[in-house]
């Protein structure tokens, strides 16, 4: 037969014997002190005490009618003691932010931290819920007791929600202490930081391989351009450069038409080049600059059927090379849709240099955007060169009608910008 | 809002353990000490007129005293065993402090005891302080 071994709680052990030596200490003070009313006056030491019958009523009476509250104030004193002090909150602090520096891989971190943190404070249910947006899911331990209070405290960093640490009280009517609640909220504040920082991990891996797809893919379109279209190009002129060196003294004629048929070819394949270098970065930016290659974008699209396009910006600095390419195809986009769908007359462009960014706007007074527009491949293509240079874009209808698209571009890269503050830092000894 | 409803947990905890400590420290050189050094009194004298408590009362007295003096220690740094000890130990005093109460010689002596007992009563009270709640707006 297997034995049956009784669980004590040392906590509860505890916690009701402080309550029942606090419970008669309080009777027999109160029992005494009725029963003092009668004895004081005599000032002869006495033990053989005859108390009145009527006054042991009263003191009873005074017991029954009091206990009930002592009790209850007692009892929160004594739970909150054995529960809820925490001798030392940083060593909590400390273990959760041990865990948290382990954490490689979140979704088997943040169980064990609930764990963690219900032992620690001897909660029955612990919860980490996290924002919908992280890719992270949710966490607890151990199970609420029925009708308990829980405390939800927001999980942030900065500003940006990253979730919410769910706290069930110990037990029905007994809502977490104030000291419980201090500690929690700075093991949230924590958290915040760590999965902030797993978020950005993600994130950068996530980027890391867009990068490295992205590159791959751009190779392999400029090998299929190569392979498919100006590899057979030149082959094809190699055997007819061959085929009218055989011909030049037997069939001048011949000859001469085949030179004509390599000049159009050879024509072909210079567009072919050009094509493939206009995908690489537009000609027109080394050529005009910027601003002079949006102009003749501009003048381009002018011509056209009563639309009028003009530039306003002033004298541009030298901008990086991305921050042109970006620029030159957000206005050369935005220009293709007004001329396309936004039934305008009249298309401002401004460019702005600021110190730090580049703001680049394109103002129409054409129709709008449609209420249920959804973006296209052109709006999410300017998006993301806006966003690739770790810059802005948001496409509006504003009040006075027609649709405004502007993105704000920066000049430097963080690396840059960390690489002259680290410059101008001075040390001394 | 009153300035006792903003008391701190750690202020009430260190009132305590200063209360505790005074009432010990009085306790032990002006009761315990005399009657200890005087010895164990002959059994038909004891708690006759004059005669002190019985000197094995005094021995525990004097062992709780030290031992609140501790727990008091323990209190005023806040920690947990500190404040169970010194809760414990207080109960136990407060018991004394009830025969003492009764069994005193002299009215003075039952007005000693007397607020001995209420300021034992002050200490559990304070080591059971909540912090207040933050004002909620």
């Amino acid at each position: 037969m297997p034995r049956r071994f009784i669980s004590i709680n040392p906590d509860m052990l505890l916690s009701g014997t402080l309550l029942v030596l606090i419970l008669i200490a309080y009777s027999v003070v109160v029992y005494v002190f009725v029963v003092a009313i009668a004895v004081l006056p005599s000032t002869a030491p006495r033990t053989d005490y005859l108390v009145p019958w009527w006054l042991n009523l009263i003191a009873f009476a005074l017991i029954a009618a009091t206990l009930v509250p002592v009790y209850r104030w007692a009892c929160v004193g004594v739970r909150e003691l054995v529960y809820a002090q925490h001798d030392d909150p940083y060593a909590l602090i400390a273990k959760v932010n041990a865990q948290l520096q382990t954490m490689t891989n979140p979704q088997r971190t943040l169980p064990a931290l609930a764990e963690t943190i219900a032992h620690e404070l001897k909660l029955p249910y612990v919860a980490i819920e996290t924002h919908p947006t992280l890719n992270e899911k949710s966490a607890a331990f151990g199970i609420s007791p029925v009708r308990a209070e829980i405390s939800r405290l927001p999980v942030s960093y900065l500003d940006q929600p990253m979730g919410a640490l769910l706290a069930s009280a110990r037990s029905p009517g007994q809502p977490l202490s104030e000291s419980d609640l201090a500690l929690l909220r700075d093991v949230a504040r924590q958290l915040g930081i760590a999965l902030r920082t797993a978020q950005l991990t993600a994130d950068l891996q996530t980027s890391r391989e867009q990068l490295v797809v992205a590159r791959e893919e751009e190779r392999r379109r400029i090998r299929n351009d190569l392979h498919d279209g100006l590899a057979p190009t030149l082959s094809s002129l190699q055997l007819q450069l061959g085929a009218m060196r055989n011909l030049i003294r037997q069939d001048p004629d011949r000859a001469e038409a085949s030179a004509n048929e390599l000049r159009e070819d050879l024509r072909s394949a210079t567009a072919e080049v050009r094509r493939l270098v206009y995908n690489l970065r537009p000609p027109a930016l080394d050529d005009l600059g910027l601003l002079g290659a949006i102009r003749s974008q501009a003048q381009k699209v002018s011509q056209g059927d009563g639309l009028s396009v003009s530039v306003v910006a002033p004298d541009l600095p030298p901008l990086p090379a991305a921050v042109e390419v970006a620029a030159f195809r957000i206005a050369h986009e935005a220009l293709l849709n007004v001329e396309r769908h936004a039934e305008a007359r009249r298309c401002v462009i401004t460019l702005m240099p600021h110190e730090d960014d580049l703001t680049l706007e394109i103002r129409d007074d054409g129709r709008g955007l449609p209420p249920d527009a959804q973006a296209g491949v052109g709006l999410s293509s300017m998006r993301e060169r806006a966003s690739e240079l770790g810059g802005e874009f948001a496409v509006s209808s504003p009040a006075g009608g027609g649709t405004l698209v502007c993105a704000r571009l920066p000049l430097k890269t963080r690396a840059e910008i960390k690489g002259e503050s680290s410059d101008g830092t001075t040390f001394t000894n | 809002m009153s300035r006792i409803s903003r008391l701190s947990r750690p202020t009430a905890l260190k009132i305590a353990a200063a209360i505790a400590v005074v009432m010990q420290l009085i306790t032990i050189f002006v009761y315990t000490l005399p009657d200890l050094i005087r010895g164990a009194a002959p059994v038909d004298q004891i708690s006759g007129p004059g005669g002190g408590p019985p000197f094995a009362i005094v021995l525990f007295g004097f062992v709780v005293s030290i031992v609140a003096l501790v727990a008091a220690y323990g209190a005023w740094r806040g920690q947990k065993w500190g404040i169970v000890l010194l809760i414990i130990v207080t109960v136990l005093g407060t018991l004394q402090g009830m025969l003492g109460f009764l069994g005193a010689p002299q009215l003075t002596t039952r007005i000693v005891a007397l607020v001995g007992v209420v300021l034992q009563l002050v200490i559990i009270a304070l080591c059971l302080w909540r912090a207040p709640k933050p004002a909620v707006a």
